[in-house]
């Protein structure tokens, strides 16, 4: 209790106080987050930019997030390819695309970050992270559908 | 423990060492902290376990009670006897 009050002084005193009586939300939670930093070669695409592409089939979504958040839900036509795992078995149909979107769960979209570097190093040239990834998708409304990876042809997706 | 805590000079300044060292270890990261509360607090939130109208004073709670500690154990204030200089 002592410390608790010296600490809440303590806090008034400092060049940098921490905010009493406001929220501080986790940096991954706040608006855009690290995700939207340019990250030199990940180019970022936002919720409302990749939409269009989406319903219009111009470009192919790769869900970087596990097989079974896959399976429970994703963006409509993504296929699965979450960090570490095989990328041959979907690179022609990657390379086939005018564009690759690649989100995952977290809004800090690092391993959204590590597949897209993988899918450059592959040759694909037109690779984007998805600013906001996947829960930003579900809340601008985002088209999305459920169940196992059809195009994957690696076991256990 | 009666044999660690037996009167014999040498491991009463152990003790009395280990004590110091250990408070100031406690202050150091709590005068570490103190210029940066707001980043602290930001640590604070990303773990995930307080509520965030919480975090702030949590935060500062986390800081004094860092403090008071290293404070009582260099002091020694409430320390047992035997321990003591």
């Amino acid at each position: 209790m002592a410390g608790s009050v010296l600490g809440i002084a303590g806090n008034a005193f400092t060049p940098h106080p921490a905010p009493l009586g406001g929220r501080v939300v986790p940096a991954a939670d706040l608006p855009g987050a690290a995700c939207e930093e340019p990250r030199p070669g990940v180019a970022r695409i936002s919720v409302d930019a990749a939409k269009p592409l989406c319903l219009a089939c111009t470009a192919v979504f790769v869900d970087a997030r596990s097989a079974e958040e896959y399976a429970s839900g994703h963006v409509t036509g993504a296929v699965h390819l979450a960090p570490g795992e095989p990328v041959e078995p979907l690179l022609a149909q990657l390379r086939a695309a005018p564009a690759v979107i690649v989100y995952d769960r977290d809004r800090d979209c690092a391993a959204a970050d590590g597949v897209a570097a993988r899918l450059q190093t592959q040759g694909l040239r037109d690779v984007r992270v998805l600013t906001g990834a996947w829960p930003e998708w579900l809340a601008r409304g985002g088209p999305g559908e459920s169940g196992a990876c059809g195009a994957c042809t690696v076991g256990g997706r | 423990m009666r044999r660690l805590h037996g009167g014999r000079p040498v491991t009463r300044w152990l003790l009395v060492a280990t004590r110091v060292a250990l408070g100031a270890l406690f202050l150091w990261a709590a005068v570490t902290k103190l210029p940066d509360m707001k980043g602290f607090a930001q640590d604070v939130a990303n773990y995930r376990i307080v509520p965030a109208l919480l975090v702030p004073y949590v935060a500062a709670a986390v800081v004094g009670v860092e403090l008071l500690a290293g404070l009582a154990l260099i002091s020694g204030v409430m320390a047992p006897a035997r321990s003591r200089m």
